[in-house]
């Protein structure tokens, strides 16, 4: 036998020094920034509910929809199956504890009996939206891209306020290199969304993405944007430079558009220089980071004229 | 102590005997692994002992202070791999996609500079030395790779490296086959390198132990990408590598993996990944 894989494994509690209530703040706090950590979340939730089960009151239920979900993604699927027959003795009739029980089977693959729960409910409640969402996720799971496309249009013609929604539909777009239909659904986002920096900064790559020079510009245009409104973001950094460099070096551009673009992409270049030596502060590991980022500068012949 | 070792006769030291091909004198491995003499020959056949894997041959070692196993080695440089890297750059691989089960991943694959080309070099498989984890999540937007494209080039040239391969994860686990970016990145590749291969990782095989290799190899041959046949063979050292893996994969060393994307969120993440490299030389 191996010696390592029989030692116990120290609990969270022990491992951290926390208490039950900064877990359970944890768990708060993870699903209300929606993170996929699904380990830590099973890790966590899986010790809170087994030894502090009885001081969680109410809050025990959604903290058992958040490590059952977690829980598929670490095919766990023991602690799923305990944390749903918890729910379904709780809420015998609940459509939410319904999905759940569909997302189970989804996740052992059993799409067509996943597909018949959430039909059940739809027939129930037809304006249900989390069971639709689900019926497109099995659609994208097996790989039918054009039918998942298809169904969350109609899905947000009828719905067109789901944030989440459309910009799982600009990916599915990304992902099949329709550029200008993805570009449609970030503007969407972008809309509701004026402060977004990272919606800006995807738009940006997307139209980047797509070619051309007046993709090109807008690009730019965006990933100023995206800077103006969160100047830490490296992407959109990175992003100015390449645009305006790419625009600087075009041939159909005339001697104002270059030299502006030169001057924007130089700009770029110090701040790209700046933002590495304030993270490498000089240590070893970071320093060929650092060169790496001036040679690709020069290397791109940029210089102001 | 003022004894007598009765394996090797040096005095005032304590021999542990580590394995021996006679089973009943196997010590116990745990404690083992706080005895290690800074100038013990074949770590490896050491680890592979504490694991609990059968050895062949007797060793004993003389212990002269408590230390640990890893910090011995490194100490003593006495870590001899006869082959470098080629399990970095297969452990950093799976590493990356078991960091990010639920999406795509993809990164570049780098090979030693060879100077002199061999006449047959064609026929010979592409020895990787490592490998830079790119993105997660949407693979196929173009800025962000350029970017990563030419800083990862400008390292291998301080390397001696070249940028020899791609390889890429999809999001679905029954998806293995090479897609329009894996093909772009590859043909990109191909200007500089021009036997650049795709490796696929084969996501329904992802296991802990991953007995077998789970990849895919493609290379371009007549303008298409055609997958040759994977086993054992293509790895130097198919067995140190296998186990490596498994040991990483089980004590969730992916946590710590670093990605260009964790680059580019946060520019202190160093996407050379010299922690995971480290614990891939502690293992060896």
């Amino acid at each position: 036998a191996c010696v390592v894989k029989e030692r116990k494994m120290a609990s969270v509690s022990e491992l951290y020094d926390v208490g039950w209530e900064e877990m359970r703040d944890k768990l708060r706090k993870w699903r209300e920034d929606n993170c996929r950590n699904s380990e830590q979340i099973v890790d966590v939730g899986e010790e809170l509910i087994s030894e502090h089960g009885s001081k969680l009151g109410d809050d025990i239920w959604i903290i058992y929809e958040q490590v059952m979900i977690a829980a598929l993604d670490c095919s766990r699927d023991d602690l799923a199956l305990t944390c749903l027959q918890e729910l379904r003795k709780q809420f015998p009739d609940s459509h939410r504890v319904k999905r759940l029980s569909g997302m189970r089977l989804e996740a052992l693959e059993r799409y067509d009996e996943a597909n018949k729960h959430y039909d059940a409910i739809l027939q129930d409640d037809p304006t249900n939206t989390a069971a639709r969402k689900r019926k497109i996720s099995i659609l994208k799971a097996q790989g039918k891209s054009a039918e998942a496309i298809r169904e969350l249009n109609e899905y947000l013609e009828q719905f067109v306020g789901d944030q989440e929604a459309w910009h799982e539909l600009s990916e599915l777009y990304i992902n099949e290199h329709d550029y200008g239909k993805a570009a449609f659904c970030l503007e969407e986002l972008m809309m509701t969304n004026p402060h977004n920096h990272l919606y800006c900064e995807q738009y940006a790559e997307v139209k980047y993405t797509q070619g051309g020079l007046e993709n090109l510009e807008l690009s730019r245009k965006y990933f100023a944007q995206a800077l103006r409104l969160n100047n830490r973001n490296m992407r959109a950094l990175f992003g100015l430079y390449m645009s305006a460099s790419h625009i600087a070096a075009s041939p159909k551009v005339g001697a104002k558009v270059k030299k502006d673009n030169m001057k924007y992409a130089a700009w770029a270049a110090t701040q790209i220089n700046r933002a590495y030596k304030l993270a490498g502060r000089g240590t070893k590991e970071n320093k060929c980071s650092v060169k790496a980022v001036e040679e690709m500068l020069e290397s791109m012949q940029i210089t102001m004229s | 102590m003022g004894n007598h070792c009765s394996v090797c006769s040096a005095t005032n030291q304590t021999c542990v005997p580590l394995y021996s091909s006679n089973t009943s004198e196997i010590p116990l491995g745990r404690e083992a692994l706080h005895w290690v003499d800074p100038h013990v020959q074949h770590p490896l056949q050491l680890l592979l002992f504490v694991l609990g894997i059968k050895s062949v041959g007797d060793r004993s070692v003389h212990c002269n202070e408590t230390t640990t196993l890893s910090k011995a080695l490194l100490e003593a440089d006495a870590v001899h791999c006869p082959v470098r890297g080629e399990k970095k750059a297969y452990c950093k691989m799976l590493l990356h996609a078991a960091k990010y089960p639920h999406c795509a991943v993809n990164g570049l694959l780098v090979a030693e500079k060879v100077k002199e080309k061999k006449k047959d070099s064609h026929s010979a498989p592409i020895l990787c030395v490592d490998c830079v984890p790119l993105f997660h999540g949407t693979l196929a937007l173009a800025p962000m790779l350029e970017v990563a494209l030419t800083l990862i080039d400008t390292w291998c040239k301080e390397n001696r490296y070249v940028i020899a391969g791609y390889y890429q994860a999809n999001e679905r686990t029954k998806d293995f086959r090479p897609n329009q970016v894996a093909e772009k990145v590859a043909a990109r590749i191909s200007e500089n390198f021009s036997e650049a291969a795709i490796v696929m990782v084969d996501n329904s095989r992802l296991t802990m132990s991953c007995f077998e290799p789970i990849v895919l190899i493609y290379d371009h041959h007549e303008n298409k990408w055609k997958s040759r046949d994977v086993n054992t063979d293509c790895f130097e050292d198919w067995l140190e590598a296998q186990k490596i893996t498994s040991a990483l994969l089980e004590g969730r060393s992916y946590e710590n993996l670093i990605d260009f994307d964790n680059h580019l969120d946060d520019l202190r993440n160093d996407w050379t990944n010299p922690v995971i490299n480290k614990s891939v030389l502690d293992l060896c």
